[in-house]
């Protein structure tokens, strides 16, 4: 079975410095919503204000009841404010989490914008680099986790600083000595949390691994299990997967009983200074020393005042995950670009064809590419490619075709300067018109979750229907698609789900064809796709060379024998050129290539 | 209702943690309700005796609320510790049931439902069902405890205040959430739909990002990522917006429902049928009352994806106990060996649904005998593979171990046996999280370490494996050390060194290898042939030179049969089929 999900993250947890680090960059990015964030902290205090004053009004109506012999009608007008605060307390609230919520969902939008730029700027090989999909988890899962950092925890931290403040300053007024209470028991708790949160952090940064592991086996076992069934080892394995989930239990408990350790300080002190403001308050009534409309203020206040620290409490995880996902979004964005990059990339294809018959000749001269933090690459390489004919370039894998077709397509920007058209060098500025003339097709070609037609005009987005049909044709997949109910408008799956190999080939050289550019370049498949297909491209790029530069790497016999020019790449050099007869010919890398390519075959 | 009763039974095993865990968590509830009550009821006395100037016994109730307090801390704390043990206890339970269930699932089930998206899928529903206790179940059960003594207590004071304070605890605890819980049901379809759109754009962008370059269409395919983002950022706020809906409109009915109450109480007092200091006990009292219903809206949100999880589990566990039955295995002789027998496909013809895969294949694998197949990509190498397995069921013909006195159906022998006989070496060759030895023992459960070193010798990892500090105890797999494709192939080939089988299957041993990992990988395969049969998929002509016979399919049937070097000089297609530079 392919290993499709990782849910263990092999990453360790940031420890405290880089926490600190990744808050200040979290909070940097809340910029384009600054205003909501704030707008909506805002509306949430002013409803905790709502509350207090909620609070003196029940406190007074229920006082008059009691000790003053005033009926129903006497405290209606505590009780109709009263009302309308509620109403109020409940729109405020409302709208305050919606402004949140809507911060949050603006701060992802612009992250995952961000992101995806600076992606597509660092290009493919940076991707590849750190893996496909560990980029595409940041890119959307990673987004999506930094919603509850924004809309909860961001303003829990906001709020655990400024309701008690607000419940202290109305407080001490009306009752110093319950306000003294409150002042001493609040720095207790984040005391306690810090004190135990930081034991239970260090217990988990010790055992994270142990309990992701565990975490991790019954998905892992899953992942394996027909290879499980092929060695007939599913029985011993259940027996397996019982005692690790209990293990996982076991480990999980003992960091679990330190963790809540944290918020039973918590809860402890919330409630043990609840009861005691209430016995103090109790008593002072009882000596007249309080009116009781006041001593109720506090007792209704004393379980708010500590309510949004624990709340902060409850969105620990919430916090912890946006944190991790930030440290893979700070990668990104961190990395350095190749060279000055900063060049308009993007800018919209000259008009018409006026370079298109232009290309005379492309250069290479003294071309040297190492990969960063590596020794591969390709060396002192230097080369004329002319305006027409079939050029094969072969080499074991490693040898450096890739890379060399990736430094001649321009995705490699800091030696643009090495390449020269019609013998002027090209600056960085230059890779759209390189771009522009060539059309390339990789060995799998990426099929957008879109219409044919589209995929296809991606290459000529204003090609009209009738040059639309004869690329197609010129591919023959037009065949294929006149038979589909919905034609050009079928949609294509996700990486062209529900096409064979065969037809999705077909389809990137129809959308190579469209463009019609003067130089195409091909990595031929090396999976053995129907013969018919093999066929037809060779025919098809065989057909192109004639008047075009066709430059291709090589994996099969035929297209060799074809080529015009055949580059033998070896360790990251040009070993050898000339044709198919002459390198034969020789004893060279050529020779050695073909004899392992038809082991077996050449001595028949 | 019957998946939910379905999940009570798997919980079944460990009520007496989960009951505990809800007493616990009731006694929390209760705890806190009662010292806010009578917190309230102690100020007003204490006032209204004060005001009198009449003595009060204050000492009980001041007791009373620094017990309750330390109750309701201590149980809180208690309950916790119980209640994630039960969880993980019934999350054991899940998982083992989940992969018993798995295990005996007849493999065309677990292939039809793409392994990977089945594996996906499987993560997310275990996952659910995971938290089904702590979620969903415990809420519930502490509402139905509590509910009717918090009632109970609050009736005995004044009926009304018990019926308002009733009225909204149905609508927060119940009404309110299974409302929200339709609409967000609603929507999540939308959500996932948008979500993995979202996705499969961005996993585009991040493959054709070389594509999108040279078509100069790099600017407009990140607008589309950036639109569809906003998109799937609009959907969830609908669910957002509902949520604040809800919260909004609870704090509406627990306030009105204190109010409601003091409205209804204040006349009683004032014409002195009700004592005054129960106003403000009264008061606190109905306040309080809606922490038993706090956590049942979120139980309500969950369990529509709890019970949808559970469905798709229990189906599966069905199907898997309905093949159960239909496969029975005729049991032969303990001891049967395959040496000396010829592996015989006669006549196979395999369908999924309307395509035909395979028509008539037949060929036959000698002892000792070393065959290859070779064929394009769709030609039915892969379903022939599954078919040997014997965990794919046949569908036409027969596969038979043949020799003079016997004639053996491949798919009559029990697990135990078929496992011993045949071993396939798949093309994605699973390392699991684990040590090298795990992984070994995998193949060969009680082989020595001496054995384990010999077989990784021979299947040329002795440089690597002399390499590793802590030997045949390194962690491999997610958890451990990276292995590369080359070697995870090696590691495949010392498992069948250890397993010792009378027939090997490979599935491209060779494909996408470097040179190099590639003739470590040859050089491997070579000392397993030498007392196996070996039936390879292979197009590496370095390969087909050594074997006996190959088998050329195409389109799902047999093209010509013979050695490399009679199809290589009879048809030039064939060449051309395998000559890869």
């Amino acid at each position: 079975m392919m290993l499709t999900t990782q849910k263990m993250t092999t990453n360790p947890r940031p420890d405290r410095a880089q926490q600190q680090s990744l808050r200040a960059f979290l909070k940097r990015q809340s910029k384009p919503a600054a205003v909501w964030l704030k707008l909506s902290i805002a509306l949430g205090t002013f409803n905790a204000l709502l509350m207090i004053a909620g609070a003196y009004l029940l406190a007074q109506a229920i006082h008059n009841v009691m000790f003053e012999g005033n009926n129903l009608a006497q405290v209606t007008h505590l009780l109709w404010p009263l009302a309308g605060i509620i109403l109020l307390r409940a729109v405020f609230l409302v709208l305050s989490e919606r402004l949140s919520a809507f911060a949050a969902l603006k701060i992802k939008s612009a992250m995952r914008q961000t992101l995806l730029h600076k992606l597509s700027l660092l290009g493919p090989s940076y991707i590849e680099q750190h893996g496909q999909g560990a980029t595409l988890n940041t890119l959307h899962n990673g987004v999506e986790a930094l919603h509850d950092y924004y809309a909860k925890y961001l303003p829990g931290v906001a709020y655990s600083a400024l309701i008690p403040l607000a419940i202290l300053v109305v407080i001490f007024p009306t009752d110093y000595k319950a306000g003294l209470i409150f002042l001493l028991t609040a720095p207790l708790i984040p005391f306690f949390m810090i004190l135990v949160g930081s034991k239970a952090e260090a217990l988990n940064q010790k055992r994270w691994k142990q309990l992701a592991v565990l975490g991790n086996y019954f998905f892992d076992r899953v992942q394996g299990l027909t290879q499980l069934k092929l060695f007939n080892a599913t029985r011993t394995e259940l027996k397996q997967i019982a005692k690790i989930s209990d293990d996982f239990r076991h480990a999980t408990l003992d960091v679990l009983k330190i963790a809540f350790l944290s918020s039973f300080a918590l809860e402890f002190l919330a409630t043990i200074s609840v009861a005691l403001v209430a016995v103090i308050i109790g008593f002072r009534l009882f000596f007249g020393t309080l009116d009781f409309a006041t001593g109720f203020v506090v007792l209704l206040l004393a379980p708010e005042f500590y309510l949004p620290l624990r709340q902060l409490g409850s969105h620990y995880h919430a916090r912890l995950q946006g944190i991790s996902a930030a440290a893979d979004m700070v990668a990104i964005l961190n990395a350095p670009l190749p060279s000055d990059v900063n060049a308009p990339v993007t800018t919209s294809a000259p008009e018409n064809n006026l370079t298109l018959n232009t290309i005379n000749s492309i250069s290479i001269t003294d071309l040297n590419f190492i990969y960063p933090g590596s020794n591969e690459g390709i060396k002192n390489i230097n080369l004329t490619l002319p305006n027409k004919g079939l050029i094969a370039v072969v080499g074991s894998s490693g040898s450096g075709k890739s890379t060399l077709f990736d430094c001649l397509l321009g995705f490699h920007p800091e030696v643009i300067n090495n390449l020269s058209v019609n013998g002027q060098s090209l600056s960085t500025t230059d890779i759209t018109y390189l771009q522009n003339n060539i059309a390339w097709i990789p060995q799998k070609a990426t099929l957008f979750y879109d219409t044919i037609a589209a995929n296809i005009k991606l290459a000529k987005p204003t090609a009209t229907q009738q040059e639309l049909k004869h690329a197609a044709k010129q591919a023959g997949v037009l065949e294929f698609i006149n038979t589909l109910p919905d034609g050009f408008n079928t949609l294509i799956g996700e990486q062209g789900e529900g096409l064979s190999g065969g037809q999705k080939q077909r389809i990137a050289l129809a959308r190579a064809f469209i463009k019609q550019a003067p130089v195409i370049v091909l990595d031929e498949p090396t999976a053995h796709l129907d013969s018919q297909t093999e066929l037809l491209i060779q025919d098809a790029i065989n057909e192109y060379a004639k008047n075009n530069l066709v430059l291709v790497i090589a994996h099969r016999l035929n297209t060799v024998k074809h080529a015009s020019n055949i580059i033998v790449m070896h360790d990251g050099k040009i070993a050898e050129q000339g044709d198919f007869e002459t390198l034969a010919a020789q004893n060279g890398a050529f020779a050695d290539l073909l004899k392992t390519a038809e082991q077996g075959v050449a001595h028949a | 209702m019957r998946n939910f009763i379905r999940l009570l039974k798997l919980c079944a095993p460990h009520y007496k943690a989960m009951l505990l865990g809800t007493f616990l968590a009731t006694i929390t509830v209760l705890a806190n309700v009662g010292l806010l009550a009578i917190s309230g009821w102690f100020l007003a006395s204490m006032a209204a005796a004060g005001i009198a100037g009449v003595q009060m016994n204050y000492f009980t109730p001041a007791g009373t609320i620094r017990f309750l307090a330390i109750v309701r801390t201590a149980s809180r704390y208690g309950e916790r510790l119980v209640t994630h043990n039960a969880t993980f206890l019934l999350l054991s339970e899940i998982r083992t049931n989940v992969f018993a269930t798995l295990s005996k699932l007849n493999n065309v089930d677990l292939a039809m439902s793409r392994s990977a998206d089945l594996v996906n899928r499987l993560q997310n529903d275990v996952d659910a069902l995971d938290k089904f206790y702590l979620n969903v179940l415990l809420p519930m059960l502490v509402a139905l405890l509590s509910v009717p003594i918090i009632m109970l207590f609050m009736s005995a004071y004044n009926g009304n205040v018990a019926l308002i304070c009733f009225t909204g605890i149905i609508l927060i605890g119940v009404v309110i959430p299974a409302l929200l819980s339709v609409k967000l049901t609603k929507n999540s379809h939308k959500e996932t739909q948008l979500s993995a759109q979202l996705r499969s754009e961005l996993s585009d962008t991040l493959t054709g990002l070389r594509e999108l370059s040279i078509y100069q269409a790099r600017s407009q395919q990140l607008n589309k990522c950036d639109e569809l983002s906003e998109q799937y950022n609009q959907q969830l706020f609908i669910r957002h917006k509902a949520l604040a809906n809800s919260d909004g409109l609870s704090l509406l009915v627990v306030q009105l429902a204190m109010l409601a109450s003091i409205v209804t109480i204040v006349p009683l007092v004032y014409a002195s049928s009700m004592v005054n200091v129960e106003l403000a006990m009264l008061s606190l009292f109905v306040l309080a009352s809606f922490e038993s219903v706090l956590l049942l809206p979120n139980a309500f949100i969950e369990l529509p994806s709890v019970l949808k999880a559970a469905e798709r589990l229990f189906t599966l566990e069905d199907k898997a106990a309905s093949s159960q039955i239909e496969s029975t295995h005729i049991d032969v002789d303990e001891n049967f060996s395959a040496q000396n027998h010829t592996l015989l496909l006669n006549n196979i013809s395999y369908q999924y649904g309307e395509q035909t895969a395979l028509t008539n294949v037949n060929f036959e694998l000698k002892p000792q005998q070393k065959v290859a197949i070779v064929g394009r990509s769709g030609s039915g190498k892969t379903t022939l593979v599954n078919l040997l397995t014997g965990l794919w069921p046949l569908q036409q013909g027969s596969i038979t171990l043949n020799n003079q006195n016997s004639v053996v159906d491949l798919h009559s022998l029990n697990n135990d046996i078929r496992a011993n006989v045949i071993n396939i070496l798949a093309q994605q060759h699973h390392i699991f999280d684990g040590t090298l030895s795990e992984n070994l023992r995998y193949a060969a459960p009680n082989a020595t370490k001496e054995q384990m070193i010999e077989a990784l010798a021979l299947a040329q990892l002795s440089p690597w494996f002399n390499e590793l500090k802590e030997g045949l105890k390194t962690r491999l797999g997610t958890g451990g050390r990276n292995v590369s494709q080359g070697q995870s192939r090696r590691i495949a080939i010392a498992q069948a060194l250890l397993k010792n089988p009378a027939i090997l299957v490979l599935d491209e041993p060779t494909e996408g290898l470097d040179n190099q990992s590639k003739q470590g990988v040859m050089q491997a395969i070579m000392h397993v042939m030498n007392n196996a049969s070996v039936l390879t998929i292979t197009h590496d002509p370095a390969l087909l030179a050594q074997m006996d016979n190959v088998v050329w399919l195409e389109d799902g049937k047999v093209v010509a049969q013979g050695s490399h070097k009679e199809l290589s000089s009879t048809y030039p297609d064939y060449v051309a089929l395998t000559t890869r530079f």
